[in-house]
Order: structure tokens, then C-alpha cells, then sequence
């Protein structure tokens, strides 16, 4: 059995219009493992939305395959669609109905009994406000009940677009609770977001992708890599050409030194003691995965490369 | 699928905008039955004295007088061979039955006046059902949360048809069922002559109605599922009655009228229609027109026009369906 809940290998989606064909998601390989919070980063436009759709069957990939729990999507998604729930974009409900009633009809379709509903409704906080029309919902509202929706199913493997945009502080809070709390309890999700904060929170392993192409993958610990550390010492440049000999990368400020190493702080603190050099000040700086972020999508954001490919 | 089934049923139930469509699905037909039992009622009492007080006003109308007295002098002239001056007073005077004119009920013409233009309006109105049914699914984007449950489209698009279709046939048998009933009421209780068979023709009309009323249904939801959008079905609705009639006629002339909507569908829940067409007009050697210029389309062939039609859509919407994207 596979430990991948989500697979895919050489996805690729074209979309044809009069201007030609443009490529949204490029020979994206793209590995989920089972278990844990996985963020799936890219800016806005880089093929996440897309990369979902093609995976729950809303959308036809162009060429490539894809796997959920090791079952080929989507000639036999049926099969696995229990066993995943998913919020794409922005909650989609008919409007004049209520909460509850857009959850029965969903549940009504696979079956599932108006108890579900009912707990699903008080697990996102929307028991009072159940019989409203959902037309008359705040966006937060809505996005709580879409995750409802999605527990409906009791999945195995949780696909979320954007779960917080437009909510509140309070509901992001809300949300990240509910999204760590399942994923604490066994359920693998897929946590699509353009807010690196959120990932690096919630997530224990990311895809960062841009122009539909997949530019990073790992745990989150590894995409942050090496630790720096900001020290300060009273004659820089002899401490730079004694970590530079010890194999350290060393960036020189106005008055401190940037160290970039994989080594523990006290093998810093010994190389300088050794050269006869004495620290006022030793900080770890840990890279954040906004930094990581920027420096993989800098093309997509920089305009230096279209957001999408254009084939003629 | 039964679920499925079950829960396109509850959704078509919730939704105010269809619930309204099939209330007035149901009260037109019974106004425009009580409207036609009306316009042909009896004449009362007070009808025929009313009559009889307007005759006899315009009977002392002078010109009346004045007429009658150019009448005495040349009868034949007035009132045809044969006639004397005695005749004149009588053919010229103002009876009350003048002024007692009204359409006479029968089962006849109602079948084929009234219950007709009924299920014409049926059909227009489950029509509308179905397109708002799963516009509303386009429009708002739910079709895609629906998907998220079940991933199987062509089962999605079979069971919304096979619900909009039950709901077209039970409420159009039932209230086709409610018409003739009341019909059959008002002609009994005004001692209407029934033709032998005309029942088992009225059943078969109405059997073809429900069939079609159905079917209105479905077309109206395979073009919306085809187009997803309740405007551009609207507007291809309204295109094809108006543009495209108008472009049959330009082209084939009045032989067009064969290819009607109109036409193949009176045709089918007629039993047959039978229409002017100035090109089947044969002529005598002396000019004169012989024949009756009329040509007939059977029940068959108009079933088989609409037949296509909606196979075509059907076809052309499940494509869509299986192949599309979902937004």
C-alpha cells in the first residue's frame, strides 16, 4: 500500500482560448505523504486551485497521472471520493437554501444520516445559525460551513484552497485550530495557501510551486535549511577570515556578522575563542519560509517570466 | 442512483422559484378551463330578459321601420327568392336570440382549442423548471460541490433529468387528469352530446401532452446543463421561437410550416395537424383552385421532429457534461 495519499507525475493542464494555449500547471510531480498537515504554496495564479480541481475530477488533466491513496484519478475517483473532503475556491452553496439544507442534500448523496449534519454544524460553530439562509452568511460563516461540508464524509485526506481567505482573526485562529486538530488526529490534508504564516504554523511538510511547475518539496524543517546566526565581536573582519577558514559562509554587516552553517552555535563560539576573539553577542536567526518563498517565486512576482506559458 | 434520485427531488421541492412554476403549471390550465366553462355557460334567465329588452329597443329604432318599408318593395331583393312583403318584418326585425351569441361547449373543441393551448403552456412552464432547476447549480457553483460527493457526472445529469422528468409527468397527468375531469363535469351537467370516442381520443391527447410536458422538462435541462447558464437558454429559447421561425418561413416558404415547432408539436399531441399550404393548392383548367390547399402532418412524424430535437440536445448536453471542466 502506498504512503502517499496524493501522487501525481507529469501532471500538466493546458487551457486552449483565442489567444492560444496557455499552461497552468507544467510536469508537476507532486507526493502527499499520509499523515500531517502538507502546505501547498504558490502565488496567486501558479496552478494550486488548478492542481486541486484536476485531482477531485473537476478539471482534465491535459497529460501526466495522479493517485489518491494509491487509486488512479480520475478513472476511479469514485472509488476514493468518501474518503476525501475539499473546499475549492470559495464556498459554493445555493444561496436561498440554509445551511443545514445545502449539508442534507450534500449528505443525502452519499448517503450519510441528518445526524452528521447536525454534528458537523457544531463542530465549525454553526448550530445557531443552522436554519439561516446562507445568503446571509459572512464570508467567515461560509467558509466554516464548507468546512462542515467537507467532514461530512469523516475523510481520510482533507483538500483545503485558501480555507482563511476573508476571515476575520479570530476565524483564522478558528480555522488553523480546526485544520492542526484534524491533522493531530489522523486525517492528511492538503492545505493550499499564498500565506506563508499559516504554513509554516500549521503545516509539517510544503509544495512550493510557480508557473505551474514544482520549485521545492520536503518537510518544512528542511525548506528552511541551514540556520544563520547574527553575532557581534570587537574586530569583525578577523572573526570573518576565522569562520570563513572554518568553512563557514560569512556575510559582513555595518556592525555584526551574518553566519550561515549547518554547525552547532558552540563550534562558532570555539573557532573564535581559538583565534582569540570573544563574543558580546550570539543570535540564531532562523530563515523563515517567506524567505525561502520570495527567493524560489521571485520570478513569478517579479514579472521576469510570465505567470503562465504561453504555446502558440 | 435512487439516492441520487431522491436527492434531486428534495432539492427541486426547496427551491421557491420551481415550487412557483409548478403552481402556476397547475392553476392555468384549471383558469383557463374554468374560464372556457364560463364563456360558454347557458343563458339565464335574466340573459334572455336582457335580450329580449335590447331587441326591443332596437326594434323601435326608426331605421328599422325604413328598412322594412324598402324591403316590402322588393323582398327577393332582401331577403332571396321567393320571399314576400309578408317576410320582411320578420327577417328584419331584431330578435333577442341576436344578443344571446356564446361558443358552445364541447369536448371537441375544447380538446383541441383549450386543452391544447394548455399543454402547450405545460410545456413552457416545465421547460422553464428545468433550465432554472440546474441554472440555479451553474449560476451559484454548487454543481461542483455536488461533484465533490459524487464525482460520476453522467449519474449527476441522469438523476436531476429523471427528477425534473417524474415531476413533469406526475404534475401534468395530474392536473390534465383534474382538467378533463372538470370538463367532463361541466359537460355533463349541461347535457353536452359526447362523440362515440371521443374519450379514448381525449386520453391518448392527453397521454401525448404528459409525455410532452415531461420531456419540455428535460429539454429545458439538457440546454441549460449544454449552455450552463439560464440566460443563454432563455435567449435560444426565444431565438428559435421567433428568429428561427421567421428564417424557416423566409427560406421555405409556406411549405416552412411544416418544420414548425408549433406545427410538429400540435401534430404529436393532436394526433395529427392539418394546415394551409398555398403550394398544395392544385387548379382547375379555368384558374380555379381545387382542392383544399391543405396538407396534414401525422402524430408520427411530428413525434419523430421532436424526438430529435430533444435526443439532440440530450446527446449534445451529456457530451458536455462528461468532457467539460466544472467551474
Amino acid at each position: 500500500m502506498s504512503d502517499l495519499v496524493i501522487e501525481t507525475s507529469g501532471l500538466r493542464k493546458e487551457f486552449t482560448g483565442r489567444r492560444g494555449t496557455r499552461v497552468a500547471v507544467n510536469d508537476l510531480d507532486l507526493a502527499v505523504p499520509r499523515g500531517g498537515v502538507h502546505g501547498f504554496l504558490g502565488p496567486n495564479g501558479s496552478g494550486k486551485t488548478t492542481t486541486i480541481r484536476m485531482l477531485l475530477g473537476l478539471a482534465r488533466p491535459t497529460a501526466g497521472t495522479m493517485s489518491l491513496f494509491g487509486t488512479p484519478v480520475p478513472q476511479r475517483l469514485p472509488e476514493v471520493i468518501g474518503r476525501v473532503g475539499a473546499v475549492v475556491e470559495s464556498p459554493k452553496f445555493s444561496p436561498t437554501f440554509s445551511a443545514r439544507q445545502n449539508l442534507r442534500l450534500l449528505a443525502g448523496s452519499v448517503g450519510v444520516e441528518r445526524g452528521v449534519v447536525d454534528d458537523a454544524l457544531v463542530r465549525v460553530g454553526l448550530a445557531d445559525r443552522a436554519d439561516d439562509r446562507f445568503k446571509s452568511y459572512s464570508l467567515g460563516m461560509k467558509q466554516r460551513l464548507a468546512i462542515a461540508a467537507t467532514l461530512l464524509k469523516s475523510p481520510d485526506l482533507l483538500i483545503l484552497d485558501e480555507p482563511t481567505n476573508g476571515l476575520d482573526p479570530a476565524g483564522i485562529r478558528e480555522i488553523r485550530e480546526l485544520i492542526r486538530g484534524l491533522g493531530e488526529a489522523g486525517v492528511t490534508v492538503l492545505l493550499s495557501s499564498h500565506i506563508l504564516a499559516e504554513v509554516q504554523q500549521v503545516c509539517t511538510s510544503a509544495t512550493i510551486i510557480g508557473n505551474g511547475r514544482m520549485l521545492a518539496s520536503g518537510l518544512v524543517e528542511d525548506l528552511l535549511g541551514s540556520t544563520s546566526y547574527r553575532l557581534r565581536v570587537g574586530d569583525p573582519a578577523a572573526a570573518a577570515t576565522a569562520l570563513e577558514r572554518a568553512g563557514m559562509t560569512v556575510r559582513t554587516d555595518v556592525d555584526s556578522l551574518d553566519v550561515i552553517t549547518d554547525e552547532p552555535a558552540d563550534r562558532i563560539t570555539r573557532v573564535l575563542a581559538d583565534a582569540g576573539l570573544y563574543l558580546s553577542e550570539l543570535t540564531p536567526v532562523r530563515a523563515d519560509l517567506e524567505t525561502i518563498f520570495l527567493e524560489l517565486t521571485a520570478d513569478d512576482r517579479m514579472g521576469v517570466t510570465p505567470m503562465t506559458e504561453e504555446v502558440r | 442512483m435512487m439516492r441520487l434520485l431522491s436527492v434531486e427531488l428534495t432539492r427541486l421541492r426547496w427551491r421557491r422559484a420551481i415550487v412557483v412554476l409548478l403552481v402556476a403549471c397547475i392553476a392555468v390550465p384549471l383558469i383557463m378551463l374554468a374560464g372556457f366553462a364560463w364563456s360558454t355557460r347557458p343563458f339565464s334567465e335574466a340573459d334572455i330578459a336582457e335580450a329580449k329588452q335590447l331587441a326591443a329597443q332596437e326594434a323601435q329604432q326608426p331605421y328599422i321601420a325604413e328598412e322594412i318599408a324598402r324591403c316590402e318593395q322588393d323582398p327577393e331583393n332582401y331577403t332571396g327568392p321567393g320571399a314576400t312583403a309578408a317576410d320582411c318584418t320578420e327577417a328584419l326585425t331584431p330578435t333577442y336570440q341576436n344578443y344571446l351569441y356564446r361558443q358552445e361547449f364541447t369536448l371537441t373543441s375544447l380538446r383541441t382549442d383549450v386543452g391544447a393551448a394548455a399543454i402547450i403552456i405545460m410545456t413552457g412552464l416545465m421547460m422553464l423548471v428545468g433550465t432554472t432547476f440546474v441554472g440555479h447549480d451553474w449560476n451559484t457553483g454548487s454543481m461542483s460541490n455536488q461533484l465533490l460527493f459524487e464525482p460520476r457526472r453522467l449519474r449527476v445529469w441522469w438523476a436531476k433529468g429523471l427528477a425534473v422528468m417524474l415531476v413533469g409527468a406526475v404534475v401534468g397527468a395530474a392536473v390534465l387528469a383534474t382538467f378533463w375531469a372538470g370538463a367532463s363535469l361541466v359537460a355533463a351537467s349541461r347535457d353536452v352530446r359526447v362523440e362515440p370516442g371521443l374519450w379514448s381520443t381525449i386520453v391518448e391527447t392527453q397521454a401525448r401532452g404528459v409525455v410532452a410536458i415531461a420531456l419540455g422538462g428535460l429539454l429545458g435541462l439538457a440546454l441549460t446543463m449544454l449552455f450552463r447558464s439560464t440566460v443563454a437558454t432563455l435567449s435560444l429559447m426565444f431565438g428559435i421561437s421567433i428568429a428561427g421561425s421567421l428564417l424557416i418561413m423566409t427560406v421555405l416558404g409556406e411549405e416552412g410550416t411544416r418544420w414548425l415547432l408549433p406545427t410538429n408539436f400540435l401534430a404529436f399531441v393532436l394526433g395529427g395537424f392539418t394546415y394551409y399550404d398555398g403550394s398544395a393548392c392544385s387548379f382547375s383548367p379555368d384558374g380555379m383552385t381545387s382542392g383544399d390547399c391543405e396538407r396534414h402532418v401525422s402524430a408520427m412524424d411530428g413525434g419523430v421532429v421532436l424526438a430529435v430535437i430533444v435526443v439532440v440536445a440530450v446527446l449534445l448536453s451529456v457530451w458536455s457534461m462528461r468532457r467539460r471542466d466544472v467551474p
